[in-house]
C-alpha cells in the first residue's frame, strides 16, 4: 500500500455567497501521477490555491505526508515541499533563466542573514544546470526569462519546480497554448521525472489525450465537488464526467 | 570578503580612478567649495546606493530614508551634547535606533503594496517631522548646534574639509560594496524576484516579508550612519534641512536617472546630477530658487521617456566595445 503525500480533507472554500469548493476529500500518493479535470470554473485552480495557500480555506484540512499544512504561509508550504506551476507562466523576466533555478532552491534550512552576501554554492548551480539539461533548455541559461517563448517558459517553470526536491509537484495546465511538438516532450520530460526521480504530480489539464496518458489516477470536478475518480479510462466515460462538460439533456 | 576582491579586480580602470579620487583633493586645498560639492556627491551616492537597496533591487518605494538619515544625524548630536560621547557611539546607537523603528515601521507597512507603501512611508516622515519640530527636548525648530570640540578623528571634528573628503569617500565606497555584495548574492537575487513578482516569489518558497524587512533595515542603517556623518561635517542640524522630504526625492531621481537596481546606476547618478544641481544653483540662482530641481526635472523627463533603464543602460550596451577599447 502506497503513502499518502498530499491529502485534502473535505476543504470548503467560498467567495462570499458562492461556493467555490465544497467538502473536497482527496488524496495523491507517492511517486504518482493524480490528474484532476473539470470544466472552466470548476474550482480546479482555487483548490491548487488553498492547498498552497494562496487562499485561506474556510474549512478543512491539508495535509503533506501526515503533517497539517493548513493556514500556513504560502513560502511555508513551498518550504515544507509543494512546488507549483500557474496556468499563465509566472517566471521572472529580467532575471536569467539560470536565476530563475536558483531561486527556487529549496530554502526551508537556508541561513537567511548569510544568503545576502554569499553566492550559489556549486552543488546548487549544478543541480539547476542538470534540471535544465533535462528539460533541454540548458543552452537558454543565460538568457532573460522574458525573452523566452511561452514553451519554453513552461519547461522553464517545470525544471524550476523540480529545483527544491519537491515531496509533491503541482502541475496548473502544463500545456495549455503549447504546441503539440511541445506538448509531447512537456509529457515526455513529466513522466520521465516521475520514473526516474519518483517525482509525485498532480496535474490539472483540459487536454484528455495529455491527462489520460500521463496520469495514474484522476479526479473530475464540477462546480466545486469531486464526482468522480478513479482510473483514466474510467473516469473519462462516467456519465456525470460527460454530462459536466458537454452538457446533458 | 570575496565578493569585495572580485570589485577591485573588474576592472584597472576603476583602480585608476580611485586612485585619483584620492589623490585629486590635495590640490583643491584652497577650494572648499569644491570641495564641498564632491562631499555632497559622496554623501548622495550613499544615500542614493540605501535607496537603492530597497526601491531598486526590493522594489518598495520608501519615502523614509531621510527619516532614517535624521534619527542617525540627532542620536549621535544628542549623545555628543549631553554625554559628551564620541560620535563613533552616537553612530552606532543611531543605527541600531533607525534599524529598530525600521524593523517596527516596516513590519506593519510593509505588507501594503505599490503606492500605499510609498505614501504610508511619507506619512511616517512628516510625523517625525512634525514631533522634532516641535519637540524643545531636539531644539524644536531652532535645531541643535554641535559643540565645537578638539579637532580629532575621535570627535569626528575637522578643521579643514579635506578629512570630510577622505570620510565621505570612504562612506560611498563602503555603500557600493555593500550593494555589490548583494547584488551578486543569493539575497540579492530574492530582491530582485520580489520586485518583479511578489506572489511568485513567495510561490519559490522565499519569505518574501522577511527580505523585505531586510532590505528596509539594512537601508535604514546605511542611511542612519550618513546621518551621523553628515551631522559631524555640517556642525548643525534641523529639522528643515535634516528632515526634508527633498533628501529622499532627490536620492530616488539619482537612482533612477543612472539605472534602477544597478550598483553602478546611482554612482552615475550622483556623479552627474549632484555637481549639475550645484553648478546650477550657483549659475542660475539669481533668477529665483529651485532651478537645480528644475534642470533635474527636465533630465528625468528625457530619461524616462528615451532610457527608462537610466543611463546605465546605455553604458552597458557599449560595455564590450568600452572594455575591448579599455583592455586592448
Amino acid at each position: 500500500m502506497s503513502k499518502k503525500c498530499l491529502e485534502v480533507k473535505s476543504l470548503t472554500k467560498r467567495f462570499g455567497g458562492l461556493t467555490a469548493l465544497e467538502k473536497i476529500s482527496l488524496h495523491v500518493n507517492e511517486a504518482e501521477i493524480v490528474g484532476l479535470i473539470g470544466p472552466n470554473g470548476s474550482g480546479k485552480t482555487t483548490l491548487f490555491n488553498c492547498i498552497t495557500c494562496f487562499l485561506k480555506p474556510n474549512s478543512g484540512k491539508i495535509f503533506l505526508k501526515g503533517i497539517d499544512i493548513t493556514n500556513r504561509s504560502a513560502h511555508e508550504i513551498i518550504q515544507e515541499g509543494v512546488s507549483r506551476t500557474f496556468q499563465i507562466t509566472r517566471i521572472f523576466p529580467e532575471l536569467t533563466v539560470m536565476e530563475n533555478m536558483l531561486i527556487s532552491i529549496c530554502h526551508k534550512n537556508e541561513n537567511r542573514i548569510k544568503s545576502i552576501y554569499k553566492e550559489n554554492n556549486r552543488d546548487e548551480i549544478k543541480k539547476a544546470s542538470e534540471l535544465l539539461e533535462f528539460m533541454g533548455i540548458s543552452e537558454l541559461s543565460g538568457e532573460p526569462g522574458g525573452e523566452l517563448s511561452y514553451g519554453q517558459q513552461k519547461l522553464l517553470a517545470l525544471a524550476s519546480s523540480l529545483m527544491q526536491n519537491p515531496s509533491v509537484v503541482l502541475l496548473d495546465e502544463p500545456t495549455a497554448g503549447v504546441n503539440p511538438t511541445l506538448i509531447n516532450k512537456i509529457m515526455d520530460r513529466i513522466i520521465e521525472a516521475n520514473k526516474e526521480f519518483g517525482v509525485t504530480f498532480f496535474v490539472i489539464e483540459h487536454n484528455m489525450d495529455v491527462i489520460m496518458n500521463i496520469s495514474m489516477r484522476m479526479y473530475a470536478l464540477a462546480t466545486g465537488k469531486i464526482i468522480t475518480e478513479g482510473k483514466p479510462e474510467k473516469v473519462r466515460n462516467n456519465p456525470e464526467v460527460l454530462e459536466a462538460y458537454f452538457g446533458g439533456e | 570578503m570575496k565578493n569585495g576582491m572580485n570589485f577591485f579586480k573588474k576592472g584597472k580602470w576603476l583602480f585608476l580612478i580611485l586612485i585619483a579620487l584620492v589623490i585629486l583633493p590635495n590640490f583643491l586645498k584652497d577650494e572648499p567649495y569644491i570641495l564641498h560639492v564632491f562631499i555632497m556627491t559622496f554623501v548622495y551616492l550613499s544615500l542614493a546606493q540605501a535607496w537603492n537597496l530597497i526601491g531598486g533591487y526590493a522594489g518598495q518605494i520608501s519615502f523614509a530614508n531621510h527619516a532614517f538619515f535624521a534619527i542617525g544625524a540627532y542620536t549621535s548630536t544628542m549623545l555628543l551634547i549631553h554625554l559628551n560621547l564620541t560620535p563613533w557611539i552616537g553612530l552606532f546607537a543611531g543605527v541600531v535606533i533607525a534599524m529598530c523603528i525600521a524593523y517596527l515601521l516596516g513590519s506593519q507597512l510593509l505588507h501594503l503594496k505599490g503606492h500605499y507603501f510609498a505614501v504610508a512611508t511619507i506619512a511616517f516622515a512628516e510625523i517625525l517631522k512634525l514631533i522634532f519640530l516641535s519637540w524643545k527636548g531636539v531644539g524644536a525648530a531652532y535645531g541643535l548646534s554641535l559643540p565645537l570640540k578638539m579637532p580629532s578623528f575621535y570627535y569626528l571634528m575637522w578643521t579643514s574639509k579635506l578629512p570630510y573628503y577622505y570620510l565621505f569617500l570612504i562612506v560611498a565606497i563602503t555603500s557600493t560594496i555593500l550593494i555589490y555584495t548583494i547584488d551578486r548574492s543569493k539575497g540579492g537575487m530574492y530582491f530582485r524576484s520580489i520586485k518583479q513578482d511578489e506572489d511568485g516569489a513567495e510561490h519559490r518558497g522565499i519569505d518574501t516579508s522577511y527580505y523585505k524587512l531586510l532590505a528596509f533595515m539594512i537601508s535604514a542603517g546605511i542611511c542612519a550612519m550618513i546621518g551621523t556623518f553628515y551631522a559631524q561635517y555640517i556642525l548643525y542640524i534641523c529639522p528643515r534641512s535634516c528632515i526634508d522630504i527633498m533628501m529622499s526625492t532627490k536620492c530616488i531621481l539619482i537612482v533612477l536617472f543612472g539605472g534602477l537596481g544597478t550598483v553602478v546606476g546611482p554612482v552615475l547618478g550622483a556623479c552627474i546630477l549632484i555637481p549639475l544641481g550645484e553648478y546650477t544653483r550657483i549659475k542660475l540662482g539669481g533668477g529665483g530658487q529651485g532651478w537645480d530641481y528644475i534642470i533635474y526635472g527636465i533630465l528625468i523627463l528625457i530619461i524616462v521617456l528615451y532610457r527608462p533603464e537610466g543611463i546605465y543602460s546605455i553604458l552597458r550596451r557599449y560595455k564590450k566595445n568600452v572594455q575591448k577599447m579599455l583592455r586592448g
